[in-house]
């Protein structure tokens, strides 16, 4: 039986038990992952089938998720479940599942991609395309990971959604080493392209030979130009804050403010994109069968929308942006608009600043206030009269969330697809400028 | 348990039979391990359900050496062909590594287990139904809209969750081990707010393995209202800190995390051989470090597996090595780190019982378990006493660190003016930015108490948010520089 069947015979189970309404995503993941620090530290392969169910009952609602191909015992499973859903509340979220949409089928499958998830070629030879890059520029050592994923995916719902995709992604990032100076770059995307394999080496060996010998400096405030990477790490918070769930569950600086509110200054523009084929998590359809979209959640420093699925929605008073997740929204690739600046311009932009190439460990004293912290790693640089001074280490951004995307002063012309262990979410940023940012280190 | 499942009679077989064909086709060590995690979570908001979640997460998961290179494979699908690919996915992919190696991986010699072990609960997670399990989110919430009066009570979200885990391991040196683990948890976020105070906000979580005893006997309810009566006092009468070099006691559930940061995770040995650099990232610590001073006769620090109760338990490692309790820091010495089999093997070593997978989907990695500061002899009034001009941490939200674990920084939110030896008016959000080895060099005293914290701790790619407690009793720091914030 193909998954789209099984889905379907899933999703007519659950009705015959007695739910009001089902949706069922059957998924049929394969994964490669080369991981490496030095030499190659483990290659890890997956086959793994997930059958996930929405389940509704006088508005109560019951999400599953299985993995296992038995589907006998997931319909055993069900009748159990119908029996726990008469002994709780109404969900506070409750709204029905739309009704089928038309969608735009997307392609978002590259067979070389394929090849490597299947064996006919060797991933381990791609990290090492890579890693020579950054060799080649300076790094003598390296460490990072190399994911190759082909995923089919099939969605039934009791309103009539009956749909299937096939996709492929690619993910590399790199950390490289040149003596104490240290770099990291990534990539992520649907398709496979040797190009930017060997950007992702190229660029981590040249920040980390840039940075070697660094120091630490004075916090303060300073003005500040931050690569893709942080830049992807923190539209990431953002982006998850933008779920209407997150908002609803108090968990987002979004909801101290309503649309049509000034959040940002006027270069920040941040979109979710589930429908560019290029990028590693575009989808032409939800988890509720609606057509992912770009939505705009930021429009020149402007709060336009938060993420909804047909549940938010309908608490918000809106229409769905094609986000489901059938509970929470999630994004599914953030964009940070370019600007006009040139990269090689960045350090003319600083007469006393800070470039910072990337950062971990963002955290909130406040998710409702914003209030945040986020540690820098790798490559640092001082900038003193539109020059790198030296290169520095050990400190911290302080700030609120929203006066720091007010104080955006700059973005660059170019945009690069990040994702990595810390940018889960994948975005495409550019390097942005901003001023008079608080930096912090231990005292 | 696994191995009894009625469905799987021959699961043990089937496991064995999949350790000897990897060997047969040119694995020199190989691994089985089917795991099963059942879960089930109910989230809710101002007392009203959201939804209810269940999640059976069951598979296996084969890892192998061969040619000094090292293979994971996993999947889902339980039939010959599916498991004959899986051995042959794990096999080729490490074979296709080998000739990058430049230092063979090997496995230190261990004394393995053979063992069936399981944690009783006192009262399953049958016992009771969902609306049972949901009535705690509704009383915390009634109660909490009973004590909350002088501020707005905007959010109380919570998260119940349970979890049983089942293994069963099996592995080429002899290695058995049978284990079922039941697990919950309650993790909640309390927004309090004033129209012109503004807001605070208070996200935690409470662990622990065994059944739904441990909520009654942890007195969870009551702790997060009496909280909540303690942080409206803090939104409405909180001061700013002082921002000179004073002395500082922090609170148990900030030492914990700090020692959970910046004594367990530099002290993994694999993150120490840099395994983990473009994740989770290096350490502070050098392999050529064991027994160099980091803190004051106070700083001692132990990982302990074998806790009852505790979110970390476990009493075998996922290599079948039987866990224990481990001295990573002692007196302020650095004493040792925690080890897989491999990790020991480069060292020289024994495995201490370390590796731990999530799910089958995951490799064993280097992990914490339950990481604690060992207690010392003062109560918190006595350790108050002794200060002239100081803060009190009790709580945090924010806090980070770099990636070798060196530079920190806790915001407390909970936290309290001490002035000649009594705790006075709330202080608001002070910072406590500092190094590992401040930290534990400026430690003079410890109280009595000893209290654990749960907490899923990150590690590995892919991620795994694995069960664990960090631990500590209150601690007075002297000589400390606090930060405040300037926004």
């Amino acid at each position: 039986m193909s998954i789209l069947e099984t889905s379907k015979s899933l999703v007519r189970e659950g009705l015959r038990i007695g739910f009001d309404e089902t949706a069922c995503k059957l998924v049929y993941d394969r994964m490669v992952m080369v991981k490496f620090s030095g030499e190659p530290t483990v290659t890890q392969s997956w086959a793994d089938v997930c059958v996930h169910m929405y389940l509704a009952k006088n508005g109560r609602i019951i999400l599953c998720d299985y993995r296992t191909l038995d589907v006998e015992r997931v319909k055993h499973r069900l009748i159990d479940l119908y029996r726990s859903a008469s002994s709780i509340e109404a969900s506070s979220i409750y709204a029905p599942l739309p009704e089928p949409r038309r969608i735009n089928p997307l392609h978002l499958v590259d067979e070389r991609i394929v090849d490597l998830v299947e064996g006919r070629r060797n991933p381990i030879d791609y990290a090492w395309i890579m890693i020579e890059e950054a060799v080649d520029e300076g790094a003598d050592n390296y460490a990072g990971i190399l994911l190759a994923k082909s995923s089919s995916k099939a969605l039934a719902t009791s309103e009539g959604v009956e749909l299937q995709e096939d996709s492929t992604e690619f993910e590399c990032y790199l950390r490289a080493f040149s003596r104490d100076g240290v770099g990291q770059w990534s990539y992520g995307g649907r398709m496979l392209d040797e190009c930017n394999v060997r950007e992702v080496g190229r660029r981590a060996g040249v920040y980390a030979y840039l940075s070697r010998n660094p120091e630490p400096i004075e916090p303060g405030v300073y003005d500040v130009a931050l690569s893709p990477m942080v830049v992807g790490n923190i539209v990431n918070v953002i982006g998850e804050m933008a779920s209407a769930l997150q908002v609803y569950l108090g968990l987002s600086f979004l909801s101290r403010f309503k649309p049509g509110d000034r959040v940002a200054s006027e270069i920040v523009s941040i979109e979710d994109d589930g429908m560019t084929n290029s990028l590693p998590r575009s989808t032409s359809f939800d988890d509720e069968g609606m057509p992912t979209r770009i939505t705009t959640i930021i429009s020149g420093g402007v709060f336009e929308s938060l993420l909804h699925n047909s549940k938010t929605a309908s608490k918000f008073n809106t229409e769905s942006t094609g986000n489901a997740g059938w509970v929470r929204p999630e994004p599914w690739n953030l964009k940070f608009k370019p600007g006009d600046l040139g990269e090689d311009e960045l350090p003319s932009t600083l007469s006393d600043g800070l470039i910072l190439t990337n950062n971990w460990y963002t955290r909130l004293q406040s998710y409702v206030d914003g209030l945040f912290s986020t540690v820098t790693r790798d490559a640092a640089f001082r900038v003193r009269d539109g020059k790198i001074e030296k290169a520095i280490k050990g400190l911290r951004i302080t700030g609120k969330l929203h006066e720091f995307l007010s104080s955006i002063e700059h973005a660059t012309d170019r945009c690069y697809q990040i994702k990595w262990w810390e940018v889960e979410t994948p975005v495409l940023a550019p390097y942005i400028v901003a001023r008079g940012i608080h930096v912090s280190k231990p005292m | 348990m696994l191995a009894r499942c009625a469905r799987c009679p021959d699961l043990e077989d089937k496991l064995e039979a999949i350790v000897d064909e990897a060997r047969r086709l040119g694995a020199s060590y190989s691994e089985a391990r089917i795991q099963r995690n059942i879960v089930v979570s109910i989230s809710s908001r101002n007392g009203i359900p959201i939804k209810v979640d269940e999640r059976i997460d069951e598979g296996l998961a084969i890892r192998v050496l061969v040619d000094g290179a090292l293979g994971f494979s996993s999947t889902n699908s339980m039939d010959d062909e599916s498991i004959s690919k899986c051995i042959d996915y794990a096999l080729s992919t490490a074979r296709a590594s080998s000739k990058y190696m430049r230092r063979p991986i090997c496995f230190s010699k261990a004394r393995l287990g053979s063992v069936r072990y399981e944690v009783k609960e006192k009262e399953s997670f049958d016992a009771h139904d969902i609306s049972d399990k949901f009535s705690l989110h509704k009383s915390i919430y009634s109660m909490l809209r009973d004590t909350v009066k002088n501020v707005e009570l905007e959010i109380f979200s919570a998260e119940y969750m349970e979890m049983i885990e089942e293994k069963l391991i099996v592995n080429s040196d002899g290695g058995f081990v049978s284990s079922r683990i039941p697990r919950l948890s309650l993790r909640y976020n309390i927004i309090l707010r004033d129209p012109i105070k503004g807001s605070i906000q208070r996200i935690n979580e409470y662990g622990f393995s065994g059944g739904l005893e441990k909520f009654r006997e942890q007195h969870i309810d009551e702790n997060i209202i009496e909280e909540s009566r303690r942080l409206e006092k803090v939104l409405l009468e909180s001061v700013k800190p002082p921002s000179g070099i004073v002395d500082v006691v922090v609170g148990s559930e900030v030492a914990s995390l700090i020692v959970h940061e910046s004594c367990g995770h530099p002290c993994e040995a694999d993150r120490i051989l840099g395994r983990e650099a473009a994740q989770a990232g290096l350490s502070f610590i050098k392999p050529s470090m064991k027994g160099a001073r980091i803190g004051s006769i106070h700083a001692t620090v132990v990982d302990d597996p074998t806790i009852p109760g505790s979110f970390g338990f476990y009493l075998y490692d996922d290599e079948c090595v039987a866990a224990g309790e481990k001295y990573l820091y002692r007196e302020g010495v650095i004493e040792g780190f925690l080890h897989n089999r491999w990790t020991a093997y480069v060292f020289g070593v024994e495995s201490n019982g370390s590796a731990r997978a999530l799910n089958y989907r995951s490799e064993p990695i280097v992990r914490m378990s339950n990481t604690y500061l060992t207690p010392g002899d003062y109560s918190l009034e006595e350790l108050i006493e002794g200060i002239r001009d100081g803060v009190y941490i009790s709580s945090y939200m924010e806090w980070n660190i770099d990636d070798e674990r060196w530079n920190q920084r806790y915001v407390g939110l909970e936290a309290y003016r001490i002035i000649g030896g009594e705790l006075r008016e709330p202080v608001r959000n002070p910072i406590l930015e500092i190094t590992t080895s401040d930290f534990y060099s400026k430690i003079d005293a410890k109280g009595c108490d000893l209290r654990f914290e749960a907490g899923l701790c990150g590690k590995g790619e892919p991620m795994q948010g694995i069960p664990v407690w960090f631990g500590s009793p209150d601690v007075r720091l002297r000589h400390v520089k606090l930060g405040v914030h300037t926004l």
